[in-house]
């Protein structure tokens, strides 16, 4: 009789603290969600229900400047994979634009945030290769990574590789030697 | 009697010929260039080759290049420059770019033997004699200026690219063509690249610092249909020091960057009589120009000809702008 109580009361025990621990992995998991949703990890925010997708703020050019879209993607949780997430966004160009400047066959070959606060994107050739506009759509294609960049992570700056090496320009008119923030920060003012 | 003499000295004549023939030809023909305009037809004949040379040429043509292969190596003879094209020699081929070029026909000719290339091409004659006497300035008061002309991209870098032109050959024909105007009113000229041949754009601020100029153009082709001059746009840089760093140097002539792209657009404006936009804009390459320095960007090939008149056009509205920037 003592023996059947005995065991009772460890299976209980058991139920219990499998029943705790989930409401513990619940909590943190939904703590963790929020801060992503709210800018802690980038400025991506969630408003679909069951958190299984987010949002992501991406700039296309569009004829002489930029356009801020909002991008429905699968749910990530690091801040590298919603910054690639979000580029791979700007690579697939948008619908809404009239003319897409962005280099046919792009890929985004990798991506690392060196301790430096730097994102180094490393495109494929056909990035350099394949563009073919004036210095203006230059201009706006630089500033789209950028601004793309800093709006989906808490990144400073961007340096362009391509094919993992370093490059002097991507399409003849702006020196890639050195990060992009010095060249494209501040405001686009045309006439 | 007489006779005897007549064919000894032909025969003497006939012995110098053959000896001095024997001497060309170890060292390759020398080909003379010359050539011959009528509306939309340029006819350019090679000279200076035997029969047996003259058959193992070919002529290739891609967009506005030709490319002329000879059987040997040779040695250009003469060829009095033109803003009609541009020659190019590559070991034991001649490169011909054409700007405005439709399509060719050429055909070997004897006695000389001699190959000639009828180009069709668009658009008219360019404005020639009295015409660009008018429209060019009082020379002398150019004299002393030197400007580096930057043909934009070049080599595997094409630019934009249109059905029948790519921006890097359009470049260095309207470079070409500035060149040849700016020499004749005694403008002193330079060029980052001459030939279709790739150089970054530290490789071009190293010709500028080496021919130290006055004046920086850089050519390119814009994708609207406008004309577009750029000057550069930079923050304030108040440490001296740091205004000699090369991503700077441009700092201590934005003002003056400024009236040369002004007066660049009011002579285009005036000549071209296109719509001419003045931008600034934060470009890499006319940042480390220690010089005033602007780029223009002239219409997308869809929306302008290129013929030799209208660079004619656009080399003239760079003198003017030029002499009328020297002015202020």
């Amino acid at each position: 009789m003592e023996k059947n109580r005995n065991r009772t009361i460890i299976i209980v025990s058991v139920v219990v603290v499998l029943i705790l621990m989930s409401l513990v992995v619940y909590v943190v998991q939904r703590t963790t969600v929020k801060s992503t949703s709210t800018g802690e990890v980038g400025t991506a925010s969630t408003d679909k229900p069951e958190d299984s997708y987010m949002k992501v703020r991406v700039y296309y050019p569009s004829e002489d400047k930029l356009r801020l879209e909002e991008r429905t993607i699968s749910r990530v949780f690091s801040q590298k994979k919603i910054l690639r997430e979000a580029l791979l966004e700007l690579l697939k160009g948008s619908p809404d634009v009239k003319r897409n400047i962005i280099p046919d066959n792009s890929i985004l070959l990798g991506l690392y945030i060196g301790n430096d606060g730097i994102a180094y994107l490393n495109f494929s050739e056909d990035f350099k290769r394949n563009f073919h506009g004036d210095v203006l759509d230059e201009y706006l294609i630089l500033k789209a990574i950028y601004e793309t960049v800093l709006a989906n992570s808490k990144v400073d700056d961007v340096r362009i590789l391509i094919d993992d090496k370093e490059t002097d320009s991507v399409g003849g008119h702006f020196s890639a030697e050195y990060p992009l923030k010095q060249l494209v920060a501040r405001e686009l003012k045309l006439d | 009697m007489e006779n005897v003499w007549i064919m000894k000295k032909r025969l003497f004549s006939l012995l110098i010929i053959l000896s001095l023939s024997s001497v060309a030809f170890a060292a390759g023909p020398e080909i003379s260039i010359r050539y011959s305009e009528s509306p939309g037809l340029l006819r350019i004949v090679f000279e200076g080759m035997d029969d047996e040379f003259l058959k193992g040429t070919n002529v290739y043509q891609s967009y506005s290049l030709l490319k002329i292969e000879f059987p040997a190596e040779f040695t250009i003879q003469s060829f009095k420059e033109t803003t009609r094209f541009d020659v190019s020699k590559r070991g034991k081929s001649l490169f011909v770019n054409i700007t405005g070029l439709k399509d060719i026909k050429y055909f070997n000719l004897s006695d000389p033997p001699r190959l000639v290339i009828d180009a069709n091409i668009k658009g008219g004659a360019e404005p020639r004699g009295e015409d660009r006497k008018k429209e060019a300035p009082q020379p002398s008061a150019l004299s002393g200026t030197k400007v580096v002309i930057d043909p934009g991209h070049g080599g595997y870098d094409i630019g934009i690219v249109g059905s029948d032109y790519k921006e890097k050959d359009i470049a260095l024909a309207i470079a070409s063509t500035i060149k040849f105007v700016l020499k004749k009113a005694n403008v002193e000229t330079a060029s980052t690249r001459s030939s279709d041949k790739y150089y970054s754009i530290r490789e071009r601020y190293e010709t500028v610092y080496r021919e130290d100029p006055d004046l920086f153009i850089s050519l390119h082709v814009s994708s609207s249909q406008d004309f577009v001059i750029y000057y550069a746009n930079m923050d304030e840089v108040n440490d001296v020091s740091a205004q000699y760093e090369l991503k700077y140097r441009q700092a201590r002539f934005l003002q003056q960057s400024q009236l040369f792209a002004e007066a660049l657009a009011k002579a285009l404006r005036k000549k071209v009589k296109r719509n001419v936009v003045v931008r600034r804009l934060p470009i890499s390459l006319l940042a480390g120009i220690s010089a005033p320095a602007v780029m223009i960007e002239t219409p997308d090939g869809k929306y302008f000809e290129y013929s030799q008149s209208d660079r004619a056009k656009i080399a003239n509205s760079v003198l003017k702008g030029i002499s009328d920037y020297g002015k202020e």
